[in-house]
């Protein structure tokens, strides 16, 4: 049997929660305070998942950065892999702040622009 | 632009911005934002992960969009700024020199002044790093510029000193960019910033964390090559046999940062030595009239949200004491620090009026209890219990209208202190 | 631009010695090449010496004695025609008991034939310093003890040199030294000099040099010394140089642009290349500056650094200064502590000895000892600022918060020769300041870039190997590995 730590974020308690695990199924959750957590340390046993925010590269010398952003998060697994994705991107000014840089980058999930770039 | 400026804000970053914002909303009209970098928005375009606006806007959003909202409502409402501007010296009659390379000497006297220049960062020297002297070596802040506004990773084989948020998060910024960080390296014995940051930018990427260690030597002539760490005891002595050496080319110092307070020491501003800020009132005023202070200037926030509203109680205040409704406080209630608080803002509230308190604890905690206590009478105005308290995490304190009501005729200081449950 | 083969004179080392020969020798018709192995002028043992202009003090050697009190006289003229900033700060070493009173005195009786120098007693003292910790009963006073900015002294030196003549030659190391033909060749990593004479002010490389040709050459001993950089806000706290004479006592100076300077006395060290500063040596010296000045805080520590110098191994550390055995047109110039304030005295004893060895030297009717140093912004009135900056504009803009250093007087030091961060540096203050470069180190890095034509992947902090940014944003993804 093993045991997967996880630190609780949903409220500034941050329990430390302890979840038992055999053959890969969730036997035990001990450490929680209120339902939100144990709810919280399943997915984050099950399938973690992040926001991704980042940089893209830019065609205008005087702001060679666009820092973008994931609309939702994705599987901690798939950060990586965004990051290579993204990392071949080169965006044209100008770009709105919000828009799509890059559709279904992975899982349906969209990248987009957190600020303006004026030509 | 005219040369009477009823209200100059120096600095255009968050606090500025707030501020110069309520000013104009509240009637001000010669309004003038200075700024030394290229564009509005300080700190916040280097900052490009998410976690701003939590409680200001109820929205989760990046340092940019934080910046965008306020940086909109300064252009819609017409507000004055100078960008590439530094502001060289205030008096304290409130005369200001500033220069920039289109206007060449900009010579100003405002009726009033709102300091918001905000922080600088603690560097290798300031904490008496020991070892020698390469390049390689940047401030967290500093490295995050340069990642994510100018496009350059200084390297690829990292070691972080401290794990506050900057820290932290540029452990994750400098792993998902494809560098490896070696270890976060932290004197004290527990993680300095906010937890969901020990999670999210540490443990998710099975980054080394060394708790109650610090950097004993630093090697590499040119470029550095290896740092020593090593374990401190209780004392704070160095733990010889648990030495160990980490091979790295690029350190990043997160250990603190210091209000940037050249520019109020020259206008005469009186600091506090505990925040390294000018020591202000509930209406966010210094001790030179019509000299206002918010944000990082007057100590350091973790939340960006805190900034504005504090930097809207600074703008408000100026408002009124262009207009002559500021009144000089009947009364001066000093606030002092107690037993269990690091420090508290503002220094000296009227009593006449609600006020919120800001405060960090010395030390982490929990089930404890925040305690408002009128020092003249010994009468307890406010009692809280609160779970658990950081240092990192900055309490919020309102002083309500009932509770004021309770202050002693002659009651001249509070005292706020934190400590454990009965 | 002469070719190599027609040098007359080669410098080895453009610290202020060897800048110092170059100047000089460029006050005759001569072709002279000034090289040295760093990116940059003066950043060897003059990068970090402590720039001090003193007056003797101790057993020190004959030449070593006479150059110091020789050259110490020239530096008034020298920085008023280079204009680089000096201060006369005078030198009180203290005394707090009778028993060092006495050993005071006897010092002063030694002194005063190299001019004026007083005892002074408990209220004269408290009087030329307020701040000072109650405990000093005496001090011995020698007013002519300056301060100098050896980052700007260097540059200017070697900016006069080179308007007078003198070729410049960086990154240029000298591997092997030998004789042909009555003239020396110099093979460096670059290329081969052809020159009928070669000074050796290679300072820490000295002995290696001199090693390429002659034998018998002992080490000379370095000395490191730790010195500490306090801000700005404590100009004032102490208005003289000061030397706690107690073993393990301070060395404290006011310097010219507003810093104070914290040191100790130099320990002797295994390896020349030895920079580390140890924790241990920052709080010996914090504290003994506290037993001077007690209001001093370590809060106020802006800068630590190790500067290295060499100490001959001759009889009361003497200066060796005389043409080699075998080859009697190289000329050692084997200096030490003190070598900041002999250099002007060592240039004219250097041109002495090339007479000697049969240089024919003929004045230079275009000689002008004069250079004009990069305009400081922040120091000029008004009016002076509102003409600097429209003649161009980048003095309006400020890139250096903490010191006020305009993009102007960067771009002017890059022209003058500054390829570096430390460069930078060095010829403007940009980076000295409070947040060590914090701010403005980005932006200077960006100005180099731009103003040298060079990706910002290439631009160094002190010469090659010392890059400041390794990589592009996303070339650590695009190799494909997160290593």
């Amino acid at each position: 049997m093993e045991k997967f730590e996880v630190i609780c974020l949903v409220c500034p308690l941050a329990c430390n929660i302890t979840l038992s695990v055999q053959k890969g199924k969730v036997i035990d959750v001990t450490g929680f305070k209120c339902n939100k957590g144990e709810e919280y340390a399943l997915q984050e046993y099950i399938s973690p998942q992040r926001i991704l925010t980042s940089t893209v590269k830019t065609t205008d010398k005087s702001k060679p950065l666009l820092p973008v952003i994931t609309t939702v998060p994705i599987s901690k697994k798939l950060l990586i892999p965004c990051m290579k994705i993204l990392a071949q991107e080169e965006i044209h000014p100008p770009v709105k702040i919000g828009q799509v840089i890059v559709k279904n980058i992975m899982t349906g999930v969209d990248v987009i622009a957190t600020r303006n770039l004026s030509c | 632009m005219n040369n009477l400026v009823d209200l100059l804000v120096i600095g255009g970053g968050p606090a500025g911005l707030a501020a110069a914002i309520k000013a104009k909303e509240a009637g001000v009209e010669n309004l003038l934002i200075i700024e030394r970098s290229e564009e509005l928005g300080g700190l916040l375009h280097q900052c490009i992960h998410d976690g701003f606006g939590l409680l200001y806007f109820k929205e989760d959003l990046t340092g940019p969009e934080y910046g965008y909202k306020f940086i909109q409502k300064v252009k819609e409402l017409g507000i004055d700024y100078l960008l590439e501007t530094m502001v060289l010296d205030i008096t304290p009659r409130k005369e200001v020199l500033a220069m920039n390379a289109d206007k060449g000497i900009i010579r100003l006297n405002p009726k009033t002044i709102v300091l918001a220049m905000g922080c600088r960062e603690r560097t290798r020297h300031n904490i008496h790093l020991p070892g020698t002297r390469p390049a390689g070596i940047y401030t967290a802040g500093t490295a995050q510029r340069l990642i994510n506004v100018e496009g350059y990773i200084p390297g690829n084989r990292v070691v972080i000193l401290g794990s506050g948020d900057i820290g932290m998060i540029m452990a994750r910024r400098l792993t998902l960019e494809g560098a490896k960080v070696e270890a976060v390296v932290e004197i004290l014995p527990y993680i300095g910033g906010l937890i969901r940051n020990e999670v999210q930018c540490l443990r998710d990427f099975d980054i080394p964390v060394f708790l109650g260690h610090t950097i004993t030597e630093i090697y590499g002539l040119d470029r550095i090559e290896g740092i020593n760490i090593s374990k401190i005891n209780e004392n704070g002595d160095l733990v010889p046999e648990t030495t160990r050496k980490i091979k790295c080319n690029t350190l990043l110092l997160s250990v603190g940062l210091i209000p940037e307070n050249e520019l109020s020491l020259n206008a005469g501003v009186e600091l506090d030595p505990i925040t390294g800020g000018p020591v202000v009132d509930e209406d966010m005023q210094t001790n030179v009239p019509g000299i206002f202070a918010a944000g990082n200037v007057v100590h350091i926030l973790d939340l960006v949200d805190n900034v504005s509203w504090e930097a809207e109680v600074a703008g408000l205040s100026a408002t009124k004491y262009i207009l002559g409704e500021l009144p000089p406080s009947l009364r001066k209630i000093k606030v002092k620090a107690g037993n269990g608080i690091k420090y508290v803002i503002p220094s000296y509230i009227s009593g006449q009026k609600e006020v919120n308190l800001y405060m960090r604890v010395s030390e982490p905690e929990q089930d404890v209890i925040l305690k408002v206590v009128d020092d003249s009478t010994g009468r307890c105005l406010s009692k809280k219990k609160l779970l658990v308290v950081r240092p990192s995490e900055m309490i919020t304190k309102k002083i309500t209208e009932k509770e004021l009501k309770s202050l002693g005729k002659r009651s001249n200081q509070l005292i706020l202190s934190c400590v454990k449950g009965e | 631009m002469f070719t190599r083969e027609l040098v007359d004179v080669t410098i080895i080392g453009a610290g202020v010695v060897g800048a110092s020969i170059a100047r000089e020798l460029s006050k005759y018709e001569l072709r002279v090449l000034l090289i040295d192995k760093n990116s940059e002028v003066g950043f060897g043992i003059s990068k970090s010496s402590t720039a001090n202009i003193i007056e003797k003090g101790g057993q020190i050697g004959a030449l070593r004695e006479g150059l110091i009190v020789s050259g110490n006289k020239m530096f008034d003229k020298l920085t008023k025609d280079l204009d680089v900033p000096l201060k006369w700060i005078g030198l009180l070493y203290l005394a707090r008991n009778e028993s060092e009173v006495k050993s005071l005195k006897e010092h002063k009786s030694n002194e005063k034939k190299y001019g004026f120098v007083e005892m002074i007693g408990r209220r004269e003292l408290r009087k030329k310093e307020p701040n000072i910790a109650k405990d000093f009963i005496a001090a011995l006073y020698n007013p002519r003890f300056g301060v100098v900015p050896s980052y700007e002294l260097v540059p200017g030196l070697v900016e006069n040199a080179q308007k007078n003549g003198v070729e410049l030659l960086l990154d240029t190391e000298a591997k092997k030294i030998y004789q042909k033909d009555k003239r020396i060749i110099i093979e460096s990593n670059e290329d081969s000099i052809n020159s009928r004479f070669v000074i050796n002010a290679a300072g820490l490389g000295a002995v290696k040099i001199a090693r390429m040709v002659d034998k018998n050459i002992s080490d000379a001993l370095p000395q490191k010394e730790v010195i500490l950089v306090l801000e700005k806000r404590t100009e004032g706290m102490v208005n003289h140089g000061i030397i706690d004479v107690r073993s393990g006592g301070a060395y404290i100076n006011p310097r010219c642009a507003g810093t104070i300077t914290l040191g100790m006395r130099g320990v002797t060290v295994d390896r020349d290349d030895d920079r580390n500063v140890p924790g241990e040596r920052i709080q010996k010296i914090v504290q003994a500056a506290k037993r001077v000045i007690p209001a001093f805080s370590p809060r106020d520590i802006i800068k630590s650094f190790a500067g290295v110098c060499t100490q001959q191994p001759t009889r009361d550390k003497d200066y060796l200064i005389g043409p080699s055995k075998t080859v009697s047109s190289l000329i050692n110039v084997r200096v030490g502590w003190g070598g900041l304030t002999s250099s002007p005295a060592i240039a004219k004893l250097v041109v002495k000895i090339l007479i000697k060895q049969g240089l024919d030297l003929i004045k230079n009717p275009n000689f002008d000892p004069c250079r004009q140093g990069i305009p400081k912004i922040e120091e000029l009135t008004d009016e002076k600022k509102k003409q600097l900056i429209k003649k161009d504009k980048r003095y309006g803009h400020i890139v250096c918060r903490c010191e006020h250093i305009s993009e102007g007087e960067i771009v002017e030091a890059i022209k003058r020769g500054a390829r570096t961060l430390d460069g930078v540096k060095g010829r403007t203050r940009a980076g000295m300041g409070r947040c060590q470069g914090g701010f403005c180190g980005p932006r200077v890095l960006q100005i180099l870039s731009r103003e040298l034509n060079l990706p910002v992947t290439k631009i160094n902090k002190k010469g090659r190997g010392s890059e400041l940014v390794r990589f592009k944003t996303k070339e650590l993804l695009e190799e494909g590995e997160s290593q």
